[in-house]
């Protein structure tokens, strides 16, 4: 598996010099600090001048890969913990490396790692801890933090999130900005079409009849608009009965009925009743698209949730997704990871990093500054929390629906896979196949990708 | 097709002869700076002085392009389970993304690249005229090449936005339906067509201008006294003369259009269901994402392969409509 690792460099490294320019501004990112990278600097401190919240003292630098998945400017958030870290750690020193989306991260990380250069940590996916452990990349968090620790994690933490990072028995990664799926809806819209707007859609036959109503009663363009691709389809098929992926992640169920009725559904939303954009929508505009009061309802992370409140000049309603079967969303969201290839000072630095970000405090101001949701129990009882939710009760909403949610796609060879399910859709979408048709293909592919992972 | 030919080597001819004439003073001080060049270059021998001339670059072509290249190449012929072989370029063959990608690839170069040409070179004919404001117009048409392509294309996005996009808006105040740029499989790569024309045109256009600036005053009164049309006076003077330019223009864009995916990262991440896929782009998904390395690297050999077959052939082809002074 290490080879593997190593046989990043190619020709393509030449050809991309210009195309990659997006993420080789990551790369550059990481190497400037190269020179303290992989052992701690001892003594010579000077030599973290550039790095963030450096202290002049300090002895172990930790290099932390973040990205930022939605629109909010949640770099700063970040920032300000990381700084009240460091002030009271004046050892450790953090330079925070802003390193975009999660798949811009990804590749930031993983040729950090192959160029000897490894980040400390990171946050990234729920979905990468299979292929992290798989190709040796992470170290255990439970290895970097003291059992009182564990204890109270173990105990404080919404299971839904914590077991996610437990693999084989061990704690690989721990919740950080996690999230579901929440619906919101224009109220000021709702109203003009003489719906009450202060209920959502509570089944998918309120979805596709509220959406004609608030399409045909104001002047949105769309009665529905459901964002996220596959992530959201997760919601539909959970609804409809099923989770899409199996416990241990070696099988999927693309091809099963109710996933194909699901994938119907959706599809038939924008076919046949005309409520929702055909074709496919980039994430980033149908959030803009809802904010600038063009959608009736709308899907979208938690994650979100400060954006839209704070942007959009209607009311904004917020409930858990409707119910067909039942009612579900998928965990989403990501998790912070510790990074094999770092020194065995800098993972231990991380480790106190990550206790102090999962702190209730530390918890809740990240919640409160994006609407991600706090995945510890006991920070929602902070008085800041209690204020918070007072003011805006819609942050509630993806913590009382953690109840119904199922753990999201979380298999081997999770980009293959959950990139076959994501063509599938996009087909189904614009017209190229019929839902069960392009979901037995999807099947097929997964199938043809998990093999060598099953018995 | 005799008489078009003798008529472009008369051209040619008389081009050449006024060049000689307006070139003599050039020449003799050309001449003068060349002597003291080669006195210095006496102290060293002509081939040892070439080589250390040379070398920082060769150095670094072998460095950053040669190397890389056999090691992609090694790297592409690791059988999944040990051993030399060709089963990553079996498995690419196999590859429904990948054979969508080499043809939306070829689609797109061989659309997009001849109109960015024809674009920058009937610009740079009219902003070579003495017009008010020139500087002013070169200046905008150059804006696209030196924005940042994410930045710009953050920007596309919004404008093919189906329902708030400003092009969709105006369709609409004509009175025409808009589209789903990209999200339609049909539109997606005529959408990402005129971005990549859009960000390419201003740096043909810029090269086309200089190529521009080497056709004398004379050729222009030649035409006017031969009464022959702007639009003649194009086709039979412009294009011939700035030949040399079109061949370097045509092989540096087509090399973009394989290249240049930076846009996809932003506007479409490939989609939807792969439709605007480029082969760069699934060497990077493939590698980054997928982590499939031998197929990234049998990919990206094919990618380097094809553009060098692609080079050549333009070189050869083109060359021979081609007149250099």
């Amino acid at each position: 598996m290490h080879d593997q690792k190593r046989i990043v460099s190619g020709s393509f490294a030449r050809i991309t010099a210009c195309a990659l320019a997006l993420l080789l501004l990551a790369g550059c990112a990481a190497s400037t600090e190269t020179s303290t990278d992989g052992a701690p600097t001892d003594g010579d401190g000077g030599a973290e001048a550039d790095t963030v919240a450096a202290d002049a003292d300090a002895e172990t630098l930790v290099t932390f890969y973040f990205p930022v998945q939605v629109g909010s400017p949640l770099e700063e958030t970040v920032g300000g913990l990381v700084d009240g870290f460091v002030s009271v750690n004046p050892d450790i020193a953090v330079d925070l490396v802003y390193t975009g989306n999660y798949t811009q991260t990804l590749a930031a990380s993983l040729a950090a790692i192959d160029g000897g250069n490894a980040p400390t940590m990171t946050v990234q996916s729920v979905r990468q801890v299979l292929p992290f452990i798989e190709e040796g990349l992470i170290s255990p968090i439970s290895d970097y933090v003291d059992s009182t620790t564990l204890d109270d994690w173990e105990e404080a933490f919404y299971p839904a999130y914590y077991n996610e990072g437990i693999q084989g028995g061990e704690l690989w990664s721990v919740p950080y900005q996690r999230s579901n799926i929440v619906q919101f809806w224009n109220k000021d819209a709702f109203a003009e079409a003489g719906l009450n707007p202060e209920v959502g859609p509570e089944d998918w036959d309120e979805l596709a009849a509220m959406g004609m109503q608030v399409q045909e009663g104001s002047g949105v363009n769309h009665g529905v608009q459901i964002n996220w691709g596959s992530w959201s389809f997760e919601a539909l098929a959970i609804q409809n009965g099923l989770v899409l992926g199996s416990e241990d992640g070696t099988e999927v169920r693309f091809d099963d009925p109710a996933t194909i009725e699901a994938l119907e559904f959706w599809v038939s939303l924008a076919q046949d009743d005309g409520v929702h954009q055909t074709g496919t929508l980039d994430f980033a505009t149908a959030t803009a698209d809802f904010i600038g009061g063009g959608v009736g309802i709308h899907w979208d992370t938690t994650g979100n949730l400060n954006n839209i409140i704070k942007n959009a000049d209607f009311e904004v309603g917020a409930s858990m997704l409707p119910a067909n079967e039942r009612r579900g969303t998928p965990t989403g969201g990501a998790n912070i990871y510790i990074f094999e290839d770092a020194s065995e000072a800098e993972r231990q630095a991380a480790g106190r990093l990550i206790e102090y970000l999962l702190a209730p405090e530390q918890v809740a101001a990240f919640s409160m500054a994006s609407g991600y949701v706090a995945p510890r129990a006991d920070a929602w009882e902070l008085p800041e929390m209690r204020g918070y939710v007072e003011d805006v009760p819609q942050a509630l909403v993806a913590r009382d629906q953690l109840e119904y949610a199922e753990r999201t796609l979380i298999v081997h060879e999770a980009e293959l896979v959950v990139g076959a399910l994501t063509q599938a859709i996009e087909r189904a979408q614009v017209g190229e196949a019929s839902p069960a048709d392009a979901l037995r293909e999807a099947q097929q592919l997964a199938d043809s990708y998990l093999a060598p992972h099953q018995g | 097709m005799t008489t078009h030919d003798s008529l472009q080597d008369e051209e040619a001819s008389s081009q050449a002869a006024a060049d000689g004439a307006g070139g003599a003073a050039t020449e003799r001080w050309g001449s003068a700076r060349r002597h003291r060049l080669t006195h210095l270059g006496t102290r060293v021998p002509g081939s040892t002085y070439a080589l250390a001339i040379a070398a920082p670059a060769v150095l670094a072509l072998l460095a950053f392009s040669v190397l890389p290249f056999f090691l992609a190449v090694w790297d592409s012929l690791q059988a999944p389970l040990g051993g030399l072989g060709f089963d990553n370029y079996e498995l690419m063959v196999n590859d429904g993304v990948f054979r969508r990608s080499l043809r939306n690839n070829f689609v797109f170069a061989f659309v997009t690249v001849p109109l960015t040409l024809a674009i920058a070179l009937v610009m740079a004919t009219l902003l070579d005229q003495s017009i008010r404001a020139k500087s002013l117009f070169r200046l905008a048409c150059f804006t696209p090449a030196i924005l940042p392509t994410v930045a710009a294309s953050a920007i596309w996005l919004f404008f093919y936005q189906p329902n708030f996009g400003p092009i969709n808006q105006l369709l609409a105040v004509l009175g025409l339906e808009g589209q789903n740029w990209l999200g339609n499989p049909r539109t997606v790569l005529p959408a990402l067509g005129v971005v990549m024309i859009w960000k390419e045109v201003g740096l043909f256009m810029l090269l086309y201008l200089a190529s521009l600036h080497r056709i004398t005053p004379e050729m222009r009164e030649a035409s006017a006294l031969e009464g022959a049309s702007n639009l003649r006076h194009f086709f039979r003077i412009i294009v011939p003369m700035t030949m040399p330019t079109t061949v370097f223009c045509s092989i540096v864009a087509t090399a973009n259009a394989f290249r240049s995916v930076d846009f996809l990262f932003v506007m479409t991440r490939g989609g939807p269901a792969n439709a605007s896929n480029l082969l760069l782009y699934y060497v990077w998904e493939s590698l980054f994402l997928h982590r499939r390395w031998g197929l990234g690297a049998a990919i990206a050999v094919v990618l380097t392969v094809m553009l060098l077959i692609i080079a050549v052939l333009q070189v050869r082809l083109l060359e021979r409509r081609t007149f250099y002074r």
